[in-house]
């Protein structure tokens, strides 16, 4: 019986019915990004873009003008054609056609545009609704979006000066404007909310970026009267008309997760879902609606996410649990050309990326960029969803899972963590403790999967990672294979009964418990999911001054930012062996360090920063490599660090970077060693 | 010591790279108005529009107060501080020479001839509905205060050598004032014209206006009566 069975897929093999091993799939092959070429003279740094009726693709920029370009889709060959249609507004980051009408946000206005005499450009710029402004940069404002409502929604970010401050009215704030444009607040607690969009039930969600009381970027649901995190907005919310009730006085700032501080502040939202910093992405700023007329595999009624900082898109699953928004964030494609800003969907289902870095570093080194992602047809092998039970979740994927691979533990990673909510930019991972799993059920059909918890933690981020997991055809892996579950509330349930039959096989793969160890602690022990340890030699971070230095330092160096990722000295040339005391402060509006390595390492160095998981800011997202030959700590706006160091002796170019994710390619310098 | 030479040697090297140049706009063939922050009179203004024609021939004015801020002649306007990096102070500067105006609104409703003209007007007392281009893409500004409509229109006269400035009230609910001009001193001259200043610069208001001129505390004011509730007023600025 087995000889003839052997003997017959010997014969199939031949025939070439059967195939013995399936390509692991890429991003590139199942999602190609095509490339809309943009004439040299314009400077498409994207802030919006809408389509107009005749599938044209109006463009907004940050320095003022609106370009319509006919055929993005280069069909039949042709280059796209671009037009100018208005220009001189004040840095547009939001363009939508509603009602048979361009509408526009710029920096102090909603704007719409009018084209009366028909010639193809503007003649009427009309005010509809303008805002007071403090002069600070930091004052951007966002929209117009349409609400299910038809009213239109614009949110106005925190002005900067070395933290978040409201310093004109209704900053902090989504606003909304009825038809005849008469002013709604609608909620506030917002610092950098760059997108926002409706999901299929018309729904506002908006996109936060990691800065002052927001430990990392997030998709949070806005209903009217919600509080979202940040105070800076709160001493508008006794005016007229706001729904808002709290105050700033009501916001306590202890450095608690945030879930626990909403319990006792009702007003205060939490984000639905988090997006974690720097393993997902820095500055979420973009979201589009996986809506019907899109055509980007099997994901409709999702949403992707748009990262200005790592030039990616994630993509979100949102479910309701107990009436509140939660749900899981996948990587879906990396690797656009700049920062990305806005998307939308083209009339053939393609999505239109929008990208500007001009001011802030991007993974794509491009400063602006206009993209065409498409998808192949390919069915990727992706979890379509994950949905929380009442002792753990079920994936659902795109296609039957192999069995054998779905019930090993061991292909498994779990974890659950949290961020600090308080008035410091940016939060470390905390309390992150290892899960394992209990019991494993595989649907019938293979393309569902429960696993049941040793716990579920109610307010954490929920961390898992599936790199074992094979797909029953080909035997390929993910193409994404982690994804991180923010569970804002548990449901009610039967939880499953633990039987042989759903006992896992194998063993989980266990990462150190985390919780309550400081850095300088974890010894050897392997960064939580990060390929890169983070560094553990205190001798590079020498903070008093050594007692063989009797005469002190010979050089002593003030090291300090510029705006746009910059160190303000970036060669400095100094003798080999000098005794060096610097002082790094950040001046900036958001994290860095000085990192000092070893000839021609400087990118490598950085490199390595990326890969250092959630572990990374509690390392300062300094790797453990002996590239590595001093540094100071991750400093948030304002602070300095003071270290003590000895120049080399060989002779050399020495690089020196900010390893916070992303920031070495833009924020370096040298130190020129001389003998 | 010497690498004290050194590092004030490469920090030396590091500002004189910073010193960059302009980033010049220039008008081509067609007006180009640019939205910005301006400084003007040690204050940052935040609502404000430069207008920059073929003519050469520049102004800047505020569209919260209704103030046609300062002219200049020449190159337009330099973009660096908006559009280099992140562009912290978000500030247009005028190149050339500037001849600032005022930076308090055009029009008010005053109590009587001798009421103290107002430095500004509040932010919600001045609803500024934008601008309208005409077949020159010059722009028209529209706005609503003091009880009226009204349109401000500023184009180039003579080629270059003056500014004609067109302010026009509907459905205003009281007469209004206009201040087209205030100095040390301004002196009437013929056929409608005053010298402002120390001959900084001449108007000439048209035949008809109801036009006088007024001591202040601070030197004197040419003020045009805008009596009717459609009313108009031309003057030219020549400087």
């Amino acid at each position: 019986m087995k000889k003839s069975t052997y003997l017959l897929s010997l014969l199939l093999l031949g025939t070439g019915l059967v195939t013995v091993k399936a390509q692991t799939q890429t991003e590139k092959q199942i999602y190609p990004i095509v490339t809309v070429p943009i004439p040299k003279e314009i400077a498409l740094e994207v802030g919006g873009m809408t389509f107009l009726p005749n599938d044209e693709l109006a463009v907004a920029t940050r320095k003022g003008e609106v370009w319509i370009i006919t055929n993005p889709y280069m069909k039949d060959g042709q280059q796209p054609k671009y037009r100018l249609f208005a220009h001189g507004m004040h840095e547009v980051l939001g363009l939508n056609y509603i009602k048979g009408d361009l509408y526009l946000t710029q920096r102090a206005e909603i704007t719409r545009l009018r084209d009366l005499d028909g010639d193809g450009e503007a003649d009427e710029y009309r005010t509809m609704y303008s805002w007071p402004l403090s002069g600070n940069y930091h004052e951007y404002a966002y929209g117009p979006m349409l609400d299910k409502d038809g009213n239109m929604v614009v949110t106005l970010n925190l002005g900067w000066i070395g933290y978040g401050a409201s310093l004109s009215k209704w900053h902090g704030w989504m606003l909304k404007f009825t038809p005849d444009f008469k002013l709604k607040p609608f909620a506030t607690g917002f610092r950098s909310p760059a997108a926002m969009a409706l999901n299929n039930d018309g729904e506002i969600f908006y996109a936060e970026n990691q800065g002052d009381w927001v430990g990392s970027g997030s998709i949070m649901h806005v209903a009217e009267g919600d509080f979202v995190g940040n105070p800076a907005g709160l001493i508008w919310s006794g005016e007229p008309g706001s729904p808002v009730k709290l105050r700033k006085q009501d916001i306590p700032d202890t450095g608690e997760p945030e879930f626990e501080v909403a319990k006792r502040v009702p007003g205060l939202k939490t984000p639905s879902v988090w997006i974690p910093h720097s393993i997902m992405g820095n500055s979420t700023s973009g979201i589009l609606n996986y809506t019907d007329n899109g055509n980007m595999g099997p994901f409709k009624g999702q949403l992707f996410v748009g990262d200005q900082a790592q030039s990616n898109i994630n993509r979100v699953f949102l479910e309701k649990v107990k009436g509140v928004y939660q749900g899981v964030v996948f990587p879906f494609r990396r690797g656009f050309s700049s920062g990305i800003l806005r998307m939308n969907w083209g009339s053939d289902g393609s999505m239109l990326v929008g990208m500007t870095s001009r001011g802030w570093s991007s993974t794509g080194k491009a400063e602006y960029g206009l993209q065409r992602l498409t998808w192949s047809g390919v069915m990727p092998f992706e979890v379509q969803t994950v949905k929380a039970q009442p002792d753990g979740f079920e994936l659902e994927f795109t296609m039957p899972v192999d069995e054998k691979t779905a019930r090993d533990a061991g292909a498994y990673q779990l974890s659950t963590f949290i961020y600090k909510y308080h008035h410091i930019y940016g939060s470390p991972v905390i309390n992150q403790s290892a899960r394992s799993i209990k019991a494993i059920v595989v649907s019938p059909d293979h393309k569902k999967v429960r696993l049941v918890l040793d716990s579920l933690k109610e307010g954490y981020i929920h961390e898992i990672k599936m790199e074992g997991l094979r797909s029953e055809n080909g035997k390929i892996p993910l193409l994404h294979d982690y994804g991180y579950y923010t569970m804002n509330r548990i449901p009610d349930g039967e939880k499953l009964v633990l039987t042989d039959a759903n006992k896992p096989t194998g063993n989980i793969q266990v990462a150190h418990h985390m919780e309550g160890m400081e850095h300088h602690q974890m010894g050897n022990m392997p960064a939580a999911g990060g390929a890169v340890k983070g560094n553990t030699d205190l001798g590079k971070h020498v903070i008093q001054q050594p007692e063989t230095w009797t005469k002190g330092p010979d050089k002593t160096i003030l090291l300090g930012t510029k705006p746009g990722l910059k160190f303000d000295l970036t060669n400095i040339t100094l003798k080999a062996g000098t005794k060096v005391k610097l002082t790094f402060k950040n001046v900036d509006d958001m994290l860095h360090n000085f990192v000092l390595t070893m000839p021609a390492s400087g990118n490598a160095v950085g490199e390595m920063a990326l890969k250092m998981g959630l572990d990374g800011e509690k390392y300062y997202f300094v790797p453990a490599t002996p590239k590595v030959l001093a540094y100071t700590v991750l400093l948030q706006p304002g602070q300095s660090d003071t270290i003590y160091f000895t120049v080399p002796n060989k002779p050399g170019i020495y690089p020196f970077i900010c390893t916070y994710p992303g920031h070495y390619m833009v924020m370096k310098g040298q130190i020129k060693v001389i003998k | 010591m010497m690498c004290c030479l050194a590092l004030l040697t490469s920090c030396a090297a590091y500002s004189m790279a910073q010193s960059v140049s302009p980033y010049v706009i220039n008008a081509a063939n067609k007006p180009y108005l640019l939205r910005s922050f301006l400084m003007f009179e040690g204050k940052k203004r935040t609502h404000v529009i430069s207008v920059g024609t073929p003519e050469k021939v520049n102004y800047a004015y505020d569209l919260k107060q209704g103030a046609l801020l300062e002219v200049w002649r020449g190159d337009f306007i330099d973009v660096r501080e908006m559009w280099e990096d992140r562009g912290e102070p978000q500030l247009a500067k005028p190149l050339g020479t500037v001849l600032p105006l005022s930076a308090a609104p055009a029009l008010a409703a005053l109590a009587d001839k001798d009421a103290v003209w107002p430095d500004s007007i509040a932010f919600d007392d001045l609803q500024n509905q934008g601008y309208v281009l005409d077949k020159s893409k010059m722009p028209t500004f529209l706005y609503a205060a003091n009880g009226a409509d009204v349109s401000d229109k500023i184009t180039v006269l003579n080629g270059g050598a003056a500014l004609s400035r067109t302010i026009s009230i509907n459905n205003s609910k009281q007469p209004l004032y206009c201040r087209v001009a205030v100095g040390q001193n301004i002196e009437a001259h013929k056929n409608n014209s005053y010298v402002v200043g120390d001959k900084a610069y001449t108007i000439k208001v048209a035949d008809g206006a109801k036009a006088f001129i007024r001591k202040t505390q601070n030197g004197k004011e040419l003020l045009v009566l805008l009596a009717n509730a459609t009313d108009s007023l031309t003057y030219s600025i020549t400087w």
